[in-house]
């Protein structure tokens, strides 16, 4: 478990990145809290011949809140954890973040690397796909903004090309009510089934995560009584074909997606219902 | 700390804490090396293939590659290819790297060295091997079968070991009975996984013709006797040493293919050579465990007894025998230990069948078989309790050896029980979490629509094996244990043991024990173990052994020092030995504590002043004991789960984990309750969350800790031990052994508790989430998530 060769590269600037990627043709790989990717290079699953270390760059930390919610690439998740204005701004986030590893992880992981890793069973890209939210990335060419739920295409797989640098995430304002739901083996490990829920208007939006390649994006569906969560959950779990692993069976993973689905949207309109 | 009176029976902190805590242990990867060479291995990527062509070149050209070896520049070098086994066992040639056939995914086929393991990790990806694949045997019944594949080409099939037993009147007890349970019982594979994986260090001194090897084996001596009867060496020229090691469970007893490697090269290359097991190879190729089947039919009485017990037994042995106990270990335990654990049963009769299939192979591991017969046992007394309508506790109750019973020979002859608590840990375990009032309790939370369940197991852990049951049978294997205790010119105390340290806690415990008998403080007795050149000869760690063998060795040895102590004094002071004592570091005439010696001044005296001394008396103050015990020894244990399962998730909660535990007497109990608290940690492991998972084409699937789980501090409940003390007559101070009861006991609680929880049978060890689900789904309704009471 040891990684093969690569050269290692510290940019001291988004340019300097940017150039770096631009130059590894494919090859190169922005390096962030590592917590991915280094694991990945161990096992020599992914062989960068560049690693372009982007931890340097302060512009692309921090948090900013102007209604919507804006998280720098290179945001650890304790930062957003200990930020008030997370917990304000995106409930959705802050019930999600404590899910997201271990405290060692989260002090070293990344809100964009989470992102660019793009793991199905990942906490963050199902609460942005649940908020309809975008991530902004960049090239020596420009920058775009992408919603994330083009963003998140398949297994490890995103929309960003390889001399694409992820510089920021943004969540929209604050829906009416928000849960998160996971169940993983142990607490920390990868969700065998997560789901994020928005309820804006009456209306439920579920995220599920664990259950394909990328996020999968449920609802919006009117939710305004006990039969109609149950109903709404029963799509949800019918909605996907789940895969079988070592960590449960298909139709485990459904039945899961079913029960969570409906505690986050009983969660997430007890307020109202009440 | 001052020194207390008496040190045994008492919380100390373990003397080895600080230098751990402050990361100041050595292991092998920590030991300082000059001119090392780093091991890699290309290993197959095929569960059962033969080799059609093995290409090293590209490797080979590899500028950072000081050296490829294949099998056929080992081989010769394997003057007795030892791929040990019982008496009775089939017999193959092995090989430390594969020889034109693949047996198992990871099997080493070509070993690299360079100056990192870096380097020798970029050559090994290329070695280029093809493989004409062959059926992957996978599953132990179908490897039995006429039509399987066979894994070794000079057998007529897979079966490695066949044993038929019967013993008193079968026939007649089912005759007898009112009914009989008929359930089969199988387990899910695991692991170890110790902190520190496998590791190794080999030296050849051509200068001296001697072999030092120093590694993580948990027992040294039979690494001695393996290595050295495979390189043809006279075992006096090889010397291993365990430094410190993180853990072992079992998993490190075997000598594994890797380790003769490594021994191989140093030959080869005249030098030090390493090799640190990375932990993707010890998911894959260390050894594995449980993977048994039992199949059990029970003739039981309407009062609740079982008048016998017959079953089959099939154990899936993996794809070689690793030297020296072989793959037969957990069938043949199995075998035993049914009737060894805590139950009267004399009516009994076994088939067993160890079958070879394209998996690593399976070994020892804390518990060995006894999980999986615990398992069995308990959920027979469940069955019964259920069939004849006598509450659980009391089937149980029925069916313990009686204390009148004790000394008990169980059915097979293969064990001499001691007395025991049985009944009273039974009792005083169903008392603590109010097992009278528990239907009602559950029918309670039920209408509440909460699924809780109650599991019981009790009964009795084998462990310190003496020499009849390994030596015995063929086995390198030592079933004493030896101890030197030394005190220096300066009365300060030296142990040496044969066994091994993974963090027991044995320096501690057997310094109490051995401060104790000679009257000094715990910081002045240094113990150390594991190394052929330094340590009596002994069988190492498992078992449970050492504080038991370990310890009655270490206390015969202390008692001779002391004996000693007080003769030199006596003849210093003019007086009879019978009137002195040594306390608190001096000897002193009975009722005159003036007229004393200081034990330093004592120890001068027989290092320096051995003239003054009559002659029978041998200057220095040294003793060695070794000790073997009558068969084995009989801790015995109750645990009683309180748990729940969320019948939305198939997610188990521990409410209540009730453990009346008797090891006789507790040396330390800090110790005893950090062994217990540990092994069930393991054993709830083993049941919900570990599972070395193969597919059917022998791909293994739980490959790095992200599929492979084991328990954290958040995944294992509190636990509430209690402890009986009954003195085992079979060792010193009355010991028995506790390593492995935790883990023995916890799997069979979890699933009687589960299998109460549903109403349903639990015929599996293997309850993780999903498989709490299937079982749900069997509850008759369809829908697991509107569970009614």
């Amino acid at each position: 478990m040891k990684p093969p060769s690569f050269e290692y590269r510290r940019a001291a600037s988004v340019d300097e990145a940017l150039e770096l990627l631009a130059a590894g043709d494919g090859d190169a790989k922005a390096l962030a809290g590592g917590q991915s990717l280094v694991a990945l290079m161990n096992l020599r699953l992914a062989r960068p011949v560049t690693l372009v270390d982007i931890a340097p760059i302060a512009e692309l930390r921090g948090v900013s809140s102007n209604g919507s919610l804006r998280i720098g690439a290179l945001t650890t998740f304790t930062e957003l954890e200990q930020d008030p204005t997370v917990a304000q701004a995106a409930p959705l986030l802050a019930e999600a973040l404590p899910y997201i590893g271990h405290p060692a992880i989260r002090n070293r992981g990344t809100a964009g690397g989470s992102v660019a890793h793009a793991d199905p069973a990942a906490e963050l890209p199902v609460v942005l796909s649940a908020l309809d939210a975008t991530v902004t990335v960049r090239s020596r060419t420009g920058e775009r903004t992408i919603p994330a739920r083009e963003f998140f295409r398949g297994f490890l797989m995103t929309a960003a090309g390889h001399d694409e640098l992820v510089t920021a995430i943004t969540l929209p304002p604050a829906t009416d009510g928000a849960a998160f739901e996971e169940f993983a083996r142990r607490p920390g490990d990868f969700a065998l089934v997560s789901v994020a829920c928005a309820v804006s208007g009456g209306e439920a939006t579920v995220a599920l995560g664990g259950v394909s390649g990328a996020p999968v994006v449920v609802g919006p569906t009117a939710v305004d009584s006990e039969d109609a969560i149950d109903a709404f959950a029963a799509s949800a779990a019918e909605s996907i074909a789940p895969p079988s692993d070592v960590h449960g069976s298909r139709e485990y993973r459904q039945h899961l997606t079913r029960e969570l689905v409906a505690r986050a949207v009983r969660r997430a309109t007890a307020a109202r219902r009440s | 700390m001052t020194r207390p009176d008496k040190y045994v029976g008492k919380g100390i902190p373990m003397v080895t804490a600080g230098r751990f805590t402050r990361g100041m242990g050595r292991y092998v990867n920590d030991l300082p090396l000059v001119n090392v060479k780093h091991v890699a291995f290309a290993r197959s990527t095929e569960a059962h293939a033969r080799i059609t062509s093995l290409d090293v070149s590209a490797a080979a050209a590899h500028p950072g590659c000081i050296a490829v070896y294949t099998a056929d520049d080992l081989f010769p070098l394997l003057v007795n290819p030892y791929w040990g086994g019982w008496e009775g066992t089939a017999r193959a040639e092995g090989s430390p790297l594969a020889r034109n056939k693949v047996r198992w995914v990871g099997e080493p086929v070509a070993a690299i060295l360079a100056n990192s393991r870096y380097e020798a990790e970029d050559i090994a990806e290329l070695v280029d091997v093809s493989y004409e694949p062959l059926p992957a045997v996978t599953d132990p019944e179908k490897a039995l079968a006429p039509d399987s594949a066979v894994l070794y080409d000079e057998w007529d099939s897979n079966t490695y070991f066949h044993d038929e037993f019967e013993c008193g009147d079968l026939a007649g007890a089912f005759e007898r009975a009112d009914g009989v349970v008929k359930r089969r019982f199988t387990a899910a594979r695991h692991t170890g996984t110790p902190l520190e994986t496998r590791g190794i260090v080999a030296e050849y001194d051509s200068g001296l013709e001697s072999l030092t090897i120093q590694c993580n084996f948990q027992d040294v001596y039979l690494a001695r006797a393996i290595i050295a009867e495979v390189l043809d060496m006279p075992p006096s020229q090889v010397r291993v040493a365990s430094p410190d090691s993180g853990g072992g469970f079992g998993v490190k007893l075997p000598v594994y293919p890797e380790e003769l490697a490594v021994a191989c090269l140093s030959l080869k290359e005249r030098g030090p050579i390493k090799w640190i097991q990375d932990r993707q190879e010890d998911l894959i190729g260390t050894s594995q465990h449980r993977d048994l089947i039992i199949e059990a039919e029970a003739p039981y009485a309407t009062d609740g007894k079982m008048l016998g017990l017959k079953v089959r037994i099939v154990s899936d042995g993996g794809a070689y025998g690793v030297p020296a106990r072989g793959n037969t270990v957990e069938g043949m335990m199995a075998a035993e230990d049914l009737v060894a654990g805590g139950h009267d049963i004399k009516d009994y009769a076994y088939v067993l069948d160890v079958a070879m299939t394209n998996k690593p192979p399976t070994c020892v591991y804390r518990g060995v078989a006894q999980p999986v017969t615990v398992f069995a046992l308990d959920s027979l007394m469940d069955a019964i309790a259920e069939e004849t309508g006598v509450d659980r506790g009391e089937v149980r109750r029925r069916n313990l050896i009686k204390q009148d019973q004790f000394p008990y020979e169980t059915a097979t002859k293969g064990y001499v029980m001691e007395p025991g608590s049985y009944e009273e840990a039974l009792n005083k375990a169903l008392e603590l979490v109010g097992f009278d009032e528990w239907p009602e309790y559950q029918a309670k939370m039920r209408a509440e629509g909460r699924l809780f369940g109650l599991g019981i197991t009790c009964g009795a852990e084998a462990a310190a094996r003496g020499a009849t049951w390994y030596g015995k049978r063929g086995l390198p294997i030592s079933g004493q244990e030896g101890c030197q205790i030394k005190i220096d010119h300066t009365g300060r105390v030296y142990a040496a043991l044969g066994t091994t340290t993974q963090g027991q806690g044995l320096e501690t415990s057997l310094g109490q024990l051995i401060a104790d008998e000679l009257g000094v403080d715990i910081a002045d007795v240094r113990v150390t173990m594991g190394d052929t050149d330094r340590t009596p000869y002994g069988a190492g760690t498992w078992a449970s052994r050492c504080a038991t063998l370990g310890g009655s060795a270490a206390l015969r040895a202390s008692e001779e020092l002391r004996e000693k102590v007080l003769k030199v004094a006596a003849a210093r002071l003019e007086a009879n030995p019978d009137d002195l004592e040594l306390a608190d570091g001096h000897v002193s005439v009975k009722g005159a504590p003036s007229t004393a010696l200081t034990l330093r001044e004592v120890a001068r005296i027989a290092y320096f002043e051995a003239s003054d001394l009559p002659r029978d008396i041998e200057p220095t103050l040294e003793a060695v004991h070794h000790f073997d015990p009558p068969s084995a020894t009989f801790s015995n244990s109750t645990h009683v789960i309180i748990l729940e399962v969320d019948p939305g998730t198939g997610a188990i909660t521990f409410h209540r984990w009730v453990c009346v535990h008797d090891c006789g007497t507790v040396l330390n109990p800090l110790i005893v309750n950090g062994q217990l608290q540990g092994a069930m940690a393991q054993g709830l492991g083993g049941t919900i969350l570990e599972h070395s998972v193969y597919d059917e084409n022998g791909q293994p699937l739980a490959t790095t800790f992200m599929d492979y789980l084991v328990p954290t501090s958040l995944d294992v409940p509190e636990m509430e031990l209690h402890h009986f003390e009954t003195p085992s007559p079979f060792t010193g101070l009355g010991v028995k052994g506790v390593g492995e009861s935790g883990t023995v006991f916890a799997p069979g609680a979890i699933a009687t508790g589960v299998a109460d929880a549903l109403g349903v049978h639990v015929d599996r060890l293997e309850l993780s989430p999903s498989a709490v689900y299937d079982l749900l789904m069997r509850r008759g309704n369809g829908d697991a998530g509107s569970v009614s009471a």
